[in-house]
């Protein structure tokens, strides 16, 4: 005779097993970057600044640099010296260099312009695009995007042709690399140095010109794609931006 | 092979693996009643195309009462009551940083249901009913991931099934029309299954044959589906076992593991199921 206890012990087994369980992975390399701070694009003669740096490994993980070194384009117009502080002697254009092995960022200073390289361009309007493709045969999409920057708002926008296969669970990200394995969370704006979550929602909207205005804690240029990514497991489609 | 002996799952409710012979009807006021859990756990799917591609590992846990009863002894009651559904998408942690990488998902919820009845026609020589199932949408269908355990929709299944049996032996078959509402693409489904006793009739011993072939006639996006919900396809083929824990034939314990032979958007990995029934 099958005993309620112990059919109730037995379905309690079976309940524990449907835990939530952990698969080890490798972790997405990406590539290792070092980023002056701040990213301002002019000095004026006599002031002195001292920059920072912030390095990421080949995980993403921010660590101190161990081999950091500075210089100057022009010591005549600005000095810099091993810890990072600068000091504008002439008027002129210099960039100001950080390494940490051959990993290297530049700031371009006093250009008369507010350009400059290896980082956030701040307010600056900036255009890059890219076409998508897909990453498997399971899921389509085709189109182009465009990032831009406007009055302060930094935007990604499809193409009026654009069209992505429907997914039950499905955000936009910006990512380092196409592999998939990105942290989104519902309702918000995850963000590491392998991805950025910029729909806070699974998209409900999938063909046609679409605009998202980038949160301003994601900096659109530390990240190399525009994904289409089912937070369930499938990547459905990136475009490398140029 | 890797697309043979997958087994399958999807979050919209047919009355699975606890359906007992649909040809025939209960006497009146005779009943089977059964408590079943159901697991699968996978790591592929079958795509849209049929293909079977990696996935995150998901597992669909779901703990369900089975019921008939015979109101006449031509008309059947049925039911079907997933009351607790849990839906578990693992997370993954990266080797090297110890990082979680993507996060757990979890959905535990009431299931979609079923009821309809089963109505034995007059026909002699072989047993023929005639079963009308409605889907009841009372799962959730707004989970924020999509990993739903019910599809909110309305949905009607018409079902033929014909048996025929001796002393220690009987098949059945059955083919059907599933209208679907809201959007979602109509089906077909069909079964078959041959069961032989033994040990004094205390042991059954059950192969099954069930599928679904989609008429992919909808419209509803995935967004609003969930996973798994829509355009299901497959031939799924198992056995199962039932056993009479008493001398009266009035309660056992039952097992199945299901396979299937292909399928689209379904997950793709073995499911087995285990329960207890009484039958009075």
């Amino acid at each position: 005779m099958v005993k309620l206890s112990q059919t109730l012990a037995i379905f309690s087994l079976l309940l524990s097993a449907s835990c939530v369980g952990t698969d080890l992975i490798d972790d997405p390399i990406i590539a290792e970057k070092l980023t002056i701070s701040p990213r301002i694009d002019s000095l004026t003669v006599g002031k002195e600044q001292v920059f920072t740096t912030k390095f990421t490994n080949k995980y993403g993980i921010e660590e101190t640099p161990k081999a950091l070194a500075w210089r100057s384009s022009d010591p005549t117009k600005i000095s810099i010296d091993a810890t990072g502080k600068a000091k504008v002697l002439a008027t002129g254009k210099a960039t100001i260099y950080a390494s940490n092995g051959n990993v290297v960022d530049s700031l371009v200073l006093n250009k008369n312009s507010n350009s400059s390289t290896g980082g956030s361009s701040g307010d600056t309007t900036f255009l890059k695009t890219g076409t998508f493709q897909a990453i498997s045969g399971s899921y389509s999409i085709k189109g182009k995007v465009t990032v831009r920057t406007v009055k302060g708002k930094t935007e990604i926008v499809t193409s009026p042709d654009f069209a992505v296969s429907a997914g039950p669970s499905l955000y936009l990200l910006l990512t380092n690399n196409t592999n998939g394995r990105y942290t989104v969370t519902p309702g918000a704006n995850a963000v590491n140095a392998i991805s950025a979550q910029i729909t806070p929602n699974r998209l409900s909207v999938f063909s046609g010109s679409l605009t998202w205005v980038v949160p301003t804690n994601i900096v659109v240029s530390d990240y190399r794609y525009v994904t289409f990514y089912c937070s369930l497991g499938p990547v459905f489609g990136t475009a490398e931006l140029q | 092979m890797k697309n043979l002996i997958k087994s399958i799952f999807f979050f919209t409710i047919l009355i699975p693996s606890v359906l007992t012979a649909q040809a025939w009807s209960k006497s009146k006021g005779q009943g089977f009643y059964k408590l079943d859990f159901t697991s699968i756990k996978a790591t592929d799917v079958f795509d849209t195309k049929g293909d079977v591609v990696p996935f995150r590992t998901l597992g669909n846990y779901s703990t369900s009462f089975y019921g008939e009863y015979g109101l006449t002894n031509n008309v059947t009651l049925v039911g079907y009551v997933p009351f607790f559904v849990r839906n578990v998408v693992n997370e993954t942690k990266g080797k090297q940083t110890g990082n979680i990488i993507e996060p757990g998902i979890v959905n535990n919820s009431f299931g979609d249901m079923d009821l309809g009845f089963r109505y034995q026609l007059p026909i002699k020589n072989v047993a023929v009913a005639a079963n009308l199932i409605l889907g009841i949408p009372t799962g959730d269908s707004k989970q924020a991931d999509g990993l739903f355990t019910g599809d909110g929709e309305f949905n009607q299944l018409i079902k033929i099934g014909v048996g025929s049996g001796g002393k220690r032996w009987w098949t059945q078959g059955a083919l059907g029309f599933n209208n679907r509402t809201k959007g979602f693409s109509d089906e077909f489904r069909y079964d078959f299954e041959f069961g032989y006793k033994f040990f004094n009739d205390r042991l059954l011993a059950i192969f099954k044959i069930n599928g679904i072939e989609s008429f992919n006639n909808g419209t509803a996006q995935a967004a609003t589906t969930g996973l798994f919900s829509n355009n299901v396809e497959y031939m799924g083929i198992g056995p199962e076992v039932l056993y009479y824990a008493n001398a009266k034939k009035t309660i056992g314990i039952s097992a199945r593991i299901a396979g299937a032979t292909k399928g689209q958007n379904v997950l793709a990995a073995p499911s087995m199921s285990i329960g207890v029934f009484a039958e009075f």
